[in-house]
């Protein structure tokens, strides 16, 4: 935990969805790096999503306290908030064909009022980040029209038009091909350019050796492993956390995981 | 090919900016339109269409279509109105392009309430539509209160799963009024209510509808751009700052509110919420901001037109709802089977 300032603070953090029911979480504690992408890697069911929640403030934790920037979400004011931490859900839909241009603006409802309606400014933020997810051509389209790959970038374009600090990415390379994951993950990088704290999760290690900085191990809702993304991804760490034989290799200077079949 | 896609979008985009303005321009003009025509339209003193001088010089017709004619067409056009906003709202809160305000329990028990006023206090005019809209909102606050109470799902699913009990209660406590009811005087009172119409529409009624539908209209009308975000699931529209339950629920309330002072006046017009907004967003798209300015034009010429029908096309009336339920469902299957598109535009 050296070197790098601290954005999202989790202290002893646990969750369950009934109360005295199964936990989802226990005991979490973590701090998440500013300017910098954070990967969290588990089996399904291991948390990975309660925790993005969490971050959100969409879910309230059983125990323990979580803070953005020094701040508690419960504590403060919804749009606030939303200016501060975005998120991309998995496999965003929308129920009825927006274009793609209305659906990246809704990104700006955080410097919206109730009564207010998206103006000059609001546009010129959604075709800036339509631009930057390379969707201008798409603008018009139905978003529910667009491929798995183009919805998941036009999800990103959503969340760069409202620009929080904080980004939380449920599963965002899920269904991709490997020219927009490969898209994906330089628009991630750029992002930690930026200083943006980039968390997200994902099912594939190699991902996370790929472009994260840092990385947790979630197993049955506690960390196995939490830290620098190459002292995390090991062979010990990967192994006690999916329950499988696999091997870590360095292949041209770089980490892949290897599943023993 | 970037170039060449730029350029049609862009294209696109003016020249849909264009169509659109023509678009509202023309419904406008066809409610203004039509409006004009059904005050002129009647059985007196011509036998389908009268000049303006022919009303002014026979001091009855003159009389007729002041006290009844005029109030009727604004009627027509705010029910149609209300109808078609409501559903679209109650159709991107719940998600889904096939629900109205039969999904909440608020059509029936709009209908239960009224059935009780016909058997047990007299039913009288104003008995009647108290007991409907009492009712009505009754139907929207047990929908709500039960879907708190059920263990499962999101809250949409919930609050359908519940306003579907809740209707399908009032639907039945309906069925038993009409068994209990008087089959010479009550029951027929009862099917009269549930067709639907417009023929005892007054002033008054007009006016009493006003306090609740327009401050409800306007809310839904000022909060279009948020029923763009409350469409997204749940916590994503809780991430872009929104507060989705209170949102909803100022929303619902809203759109049941104004459903049941119109239902209450005109009894069960039924189809006029499902396909109203289907159209509208084929003509306009599905973002909200058009869609329900859209949605209220095309409800309220929709809704004028038919009621034209009601009173003009045989000597007797034929109740409103036959006629919107009948050219809705014709409607709404020539868009089921003629577009690619379906239901989902």
């Amino acid at each position: 935990m050296s070197g790098r300032n601290r954005v999202v603070h989790l202290a002893g953090v646990s969750f369950a969805y009934d109360r005295g029911g199964k936990q989802v979480l226990a005991d979490v504690s973590w701090e998440f790096a500013d300017a910098a992408i954070t990967a969290l890697l588990g089996p399904n069911g291991s948390g990975k999503t309660t925790l993005l929640n969490l971050i959100l403030g969409w879910l309230q934790p059983s125990a323990g306290v979580v803070r953005v920037n020094g701040h508690e979400p419960a504590a403060t004011a919804r749009r606030s908030w939303s200016r501060q931490v975005g998120l991309v859900p998995q496999n965003e839909t929308h129920a009825f064909e927006l274009e793609v241009v209305e659906y990246v603006l809704l990104g700006r409802a955080p410097y919206l009022g109730l009564l207010e309606r998206p103006g000059a400014a609001d546009r010129a933020a959604a075709e800036a980040a339509l631009e930057r997810t390379g969707l201008e051509a798409f603008a018009l389209r139905p978003v529910n029209g667009l491929s798995g790959g183009e919805r998941q970038l036009a999800a990103i374009a959503r969340v760069l038009a409202q620009d929080p600090h904080v980004l939380l990415l449920d599963e965002p390379l899920s269904h991709l091909d490997l020219g927009n994951t490969r898209r994906v993950l330089a628009l991630l990088q750029a992002l930690r350019r930026d200083g943006h704290a980039v968390i997200l999760t994902t099912h594939d290690p190699n991902v996370a050796a790929a472009v994260a900085d840092e990385a947790l191990l979630l197993k049955e809702g506690r960390l196995v492993a939490a830290g620098r993304a190459r002292e995390v991804l090991t062979a010990e760490h990967l192994g006690a956390t999916y329950g499988v034989e696999l091997d870590v290799l360095e292949v041209a200077g770089r980490t892949v995981v290897l599943p023993r079949v | 090919m970037r170039d060449d896609d730029l350029l049609t979008s862009d294209a696109q985009t003016t020249g849909g900016r264009r169509a659109l303005r023509w678009t509202f321009l023309g419904l406008a003009v066809l409610v203004v339109a039509a409006a004009a025509l059904s005050v002129l339209m009647g059985r007196y003193p011509g036998p389908l269409l009268s000049s303006p001088s022919a009303i002014l010089d026979d001091d009855l017709a003159t009389s007729l279509v002041l006290r009844l004619r005029l109030p009727r067409v604004a009627a027509a056009l705010l029910l149609g109105a209300v109808l078609s906003v409501a559903g679209l709202v109650f159709q991107m809160l719940f998600r889904n392009p096939l629900v109205d305000s039969g999904f909440l329990g608020v059509s029936q028990g709009a209908a239960f309430g009224a059935s009780l006023a016909i058997v047990f206090a007299a039913g009288s005019a104003t008995t009647v539509q108290l007991g409907a809209a009492l009712f009505a909102f009754l139907g929207l606050a047990a929908s709500y209160g039960l879907a708190h109470r059920i263990r499962f799902g999101g809250s949409v699913l919930r609050l359908v799963l519940a306003g579907i009990a809740v209707g399908s209660l009032f639907t039945s406590g309906t069925g038993i009024l009409k068994y209990l009811a008087d089959p010479q005087r009550q029951l027929p009172d009862i099917t009269f209510w549930m067709l639907g119409g417009l023929w005892s529409i007054t002033w008054r009624d007009l006016l009493e509808m006003l306090p609740v539908t327009v401050p409800a209209l306007a809310v839904m009308l000022l909060l279009r751009w948020r029923l763009n975000l409350l469409a997204l699931r749940e916590e994503t529209a809780f991430s872009l700052g929104a507060a989705p339950r209170r949102e909803r629920l100022l929303l619902l309330v809203a759109a049941a509110a104004a459903t049941a002072a119109v239902v209450a006046k005109a009894g069960q017009v039924t189809w006029v919420g499902l396909i109203i907004p289907h159209i509208a967003r084929r003509l306009v798209g599905s973002d909200a901001q058009l869609a329900l300015p859209a949605s209220l034009l095309l409800g309220g010429l929709f809704v004028l037109v038919c009621d034209d029908l009601a009173r003009t096309v045989l000597t007797g009336e034929i109740p409103l709802g036959i006629l919107t339920s009948f050219v809705a469902t014709v409607v709404f299957l020539v868009l089921m089977t003629s577009h690619r598109r379906g239901l989902r535009g």
